[in-house]
Parts: structure tokens; C-alpha cells; sequence
């Protein structure tokens, strides 16, 4: 496995300027296990020393309908979600991109941050995934050292007031992360660092009442 | 200092980069209403590279150019279908077709400086602050974003020779109710010698024997 090397003192200050005066932005730096041929998908793990976030990280992938054993699983995994997202422009780009989201799945995936201990919280909400896997050899064709490389992935995510509790009570925001080091096996150890922007949500009045005033303008 | 706590803290390792491993923070401008639209900024240190610029474009072939009609354009075809309903509810733009031309300048004095190019995917969320599902003056202000890289061979200076592919995550802040925003980002990438290419072309020869 390769490990994701962070300037995690840059990207702090780096974030840290675009994000509105009225949100907190919390850096995180996770590891963990899991897998896309293990039904149900679950990858989960902690977050690690130079996080602003603490405890245990879950991310969820809903496979309902996908294949349950071998071969049949990676194969359909595989000429659904990554083989129509096949692009060969420009020269030396050739690639798949594997895309898991709301838009793409039965249900959007989800994420769950916890931390049970001192400075209690929970956030979650939805999350996408997107998977990179190089076409080195320009042939269209999933080679054995192209499925086995590492593989770089992104996410967005979408914290909702819905599931903030404790430390973090009432907010909910946007945030993103990646990572290189995806795999096609039973237990891939990923690792990956990222960020949210949580926002005080609003009170049921005032969203009712600005979602009100909103439509009387539409 | 809460950053400076931050610093101490954090001790990520790295590990058996294949040829190289390159990690940079970006902080930089653009306007998703302008045409061209290029984001383009500047290397924020400490990082691999500290000083230099940095540039994706993306493409607009086919995009009205005048500013009402280009904004719609961009909602109607990137954001309106992938809302997402909660508390509150999103949007999620992805603009991956075609991919984004990537530029890097690393201006390190010899023999470590030089030019990177590749393509980038990009994928923008921001909140539905008002829980309408429309979008109003807040929504869209800020948000957050992330992608794919992938580095083609034809690097100069201390990357000649070098391919890759990597990823990218932060965050953005527009100017609202003006259009022009700001990213900050940090990128990671993985780089190769892909001075060979004759090895991939054999390879691939080999393979398409045996299908």
C-alpha cells in the first residue's frame, strides 16, 4: 500500500482562507479498511494524529443488486460503474473512472464521523466516490497490474443538520477528501485526508419562514 | 495559535513514492462566468512545491458567452439534475467531459524546477441554505470540491520523462454576488518515468495477441 503524503500544515492555512466567517473548517486525516467485493460495503477506520476531527470514520456504498461472489461481483461492479466513464483524451490520459453517488446508485453512499470519548460528536450524511483507474497500456483493456495498482479517489460531502450532534450539535456544511491508494481486494487499507465546512443550521422558524418568503419571489 | 497546534500534531507519513511523490497547496482565482475559464493561482508554502503557478482550465466550447445565459446554461447542465433533497439539500456539479486541462510551474532553481501539464476531473458541492431546492442569492457562495489528475509525459526540467496521476481536494468561496471565486486546494500527486514508451507500446502489443 501506498500512503498519501500530506503538507498538513499547508492545506490547513490553505483551507482555512476560504472558508465564510459564519463556518468552522476542520481538517482530517483518516485510515482505515474496507472494500467494494464485500456486501455490505463498509470502509471504516479513525482519524489520525494532525485531524481537527477525532474517533471513527464510516463510509457506506449501497450494493443493492450487485452480485455477491467472485467473478461475478468485480465484473459488475466494473462494466457498471467504470467502463462507461472510458476517456482517451487527451494522449496519455486513457482512463476509467468508477462514480458512486445519488445519481448513480439506488441510494446516495453515506458517511458517518463519531467520536464517543471527550469532545462527543457525530456527523454525517451523504458522500460521493469517484475511483481512477489508469489505461497504461492504451489498450482499453483492464490488465492485472492496471486492476492491482493503487488507485486515486475523491469525494464530496454533504454533513446534514440531521445527524450533528455534541461537539459539532447543529450544523451541517460541505466537504471533500481523496486519497491514492484504493484497491480491488477483500480488506483495502485506504487512507486519505480531507476537509468539512460546518455552518450553524437554521432554527425550523427561520427556515420556514425564508423558505416562505423565498417563494413568494419565485 | 489552533493552526499552529494543528502543525505539531500532524505526522502523516510517507511511503515508497514509485519515481516521486509531489504535493502542493493551491490558492488561486477564476470565473466559471468568463471565457475562457481558467483558475490559475500560485503555490501556498510549505509544500514540495513552494513557489511557482499553478492553472486548470475548464472547457466552455459551446457555453454562451453572455453572462445571463452562461449562468443558466451552467445550472441547467451541471447542477439542476444532481440536487440532492435533505437538511438541507445539495448540488453537486461534475465537470469531467472533457477533462480539464492542468498546468503546473514549479519555479525552483535547477535542476528541481520545471513544467508539469495533465487533465483534472472536478467535482463542486455546495448547500441549499434556504431548503427550497432553489437556488438563491446565498446558495453557491462557498462550497467545496475535489478531483482526479492524471500527468501526461511532456514534463520539462525536473519532470522530463515524468508521468503520474493524483488527487485534489479543498474548498471555494465566490464573491458573491459577483461571479469570480477562489480555491484553495491541496493537490497530491504520484509521478513515473515515463520516459519508455515503447514498454507500454509492446505490452500492449502482446496483449491484444491473447484476445
Amino acid at each position: 500500500m501506498r500512503k498519501l503524503a500530506i503538507a498538513a500544515v499547508a492545506v490547513v492555512l490553505a483551507l482555512a482562507l476560504a472558508a465564510p466567517a459564519s463556518a468552522q473548517m476542520k481538517f482530517m486525516v483518516g485510515s482505515g479498511t474496507g472494500s467494494l467485493l464485500v456486501s455490505p460495503v463498509v470502509y471504516s477506520g479513525t482519524f489520525q494524529p494532525g485531524s481537527q476531527l477525532t474517533g471513527d470514520w464510516v463510509i457506506t456504498i449501497d450494493d443493492t443488486g450487485w452480485p455477491t461472489t467472485e467473478p461475478e461481483r468485480f465484473n459488475y461492479i466494473w462494466n457498471t460503474f467504470f467502463v462507461p466513464n472510458y476517456t482517451t483524451i487527451p494522449a496519455g490520459s486513457e482512463k476509467w473512472t468508477g462514480k458512486f453517488n445519488a445519481q448513480t446508485l439506488p441510494t446516495a453512499p453515506q458517511f458517518w464521523f463519531e467520536e464517543t470519548g471527550g469532545g462527543a460528536y457525530t456527523l454525517g450524511g451523504n458522500i460521493t466516490l469517484n475511483i481512477l483507474v489508469r489505461d497504461f497500456e492504451v489498450d482499453e483493456y483492464l490488465s492485472g497490474y492496471e486492476k492491482d495498482h493503487d488507485h486515486n479517489f475523491n469525494s464530496t460531502l454533504n454533513p446534514s443538520c440531521d445527524n450533528s450532534t455534541g461537539l459539532y450539535d447543529n450544523t451541517y456544511g460541505t466537504g471533500s477528501l481523496s486519497g491514492g491508494d484504493q484497491n480491488f481486494t477483500t480488506a483495502d487499507a485506504i487512507e486519505f485526508v480531507g476537509q468539512v465546512m460546518l455552518s450553524p443550521c437554521e432554527s425550523p422558524v427561520e427556515s420556514t419562514t425564508w423558505g416562505s418568503i423565498k417563494a413568494l419571489y419565485e | 495559535m489552533r493552526v499552529l497546534a494543528i502543525v505539531a500534531v500532524a505526522a502523516v507519513v510517507l511511503t515508497s513514492p514509485a519515481f516521486g511523490f509531489i504535493s502542493y497547496n493551491g490558492v488561486g482565482t477564476g470565473d466559471f462566468l468568463a471565457s475562457p475559464i481558467v483558475f490559475e493561482g500560485n503555490m501556498a508554502p510549505p509544500g514540495d512545491i513552494e513557489t511557482g503557478l499553478w492553472r486548470i482550465t475548464i472547457p466552455d466550447v459551446g457555453w454562451p458567452t453572455e453572462p445571463v445565459a452562461r449562468e443558466q446554461y451552467i445550472w441547467n447542465t451541471y447542477y439542476a439534475g444532481n440536487y440532492t433533497p435533505g437538511t438541507p439539500g445539495y448540488w453537486t456539479g461534475r465537470f469531467d467531459v472533457p477533462l480539464n486541462p492542468l498546468y503546473i510551474q514549479d519555479d525552483a532553481p535547477a535542476p528541481d524546477g520545471g513544467t508539469m501539464s495533465g487533465v483534472c476531473e472536478l467535482e463542486i458541492t455546495f448547500s441549499d441554505n434556504g431548503e427550497v431546492g432553489v437556488l438563491d442569492g446565498d446558495d453557491g457562495c462557498s462550497g467545496s470540491l475535489s478531483g482526479l489528475v492524471i500527468i501526461i509525459n511532456d514534463g520539462t526540467g525536473a519532470y522530463d520523462g515524468l508521468c503520474g496521476d493524483g488527487n485534489y481536494f479543498g474548498s471555494f468561496a465566490k464573491d458573491c454576488p459577483n461571479s469570480s471565486e477562489t480555491w484553495n486546494f491541496g493537490m497530491y500527486l504520484w509521478l513515473y518515468d515515463c520516459s519508455t514508451p515503447v514498454e507500454s507500446t509492446t505490452w500492449g502489443a502482446v496483449k491484444a495477441l491473447y484476445q
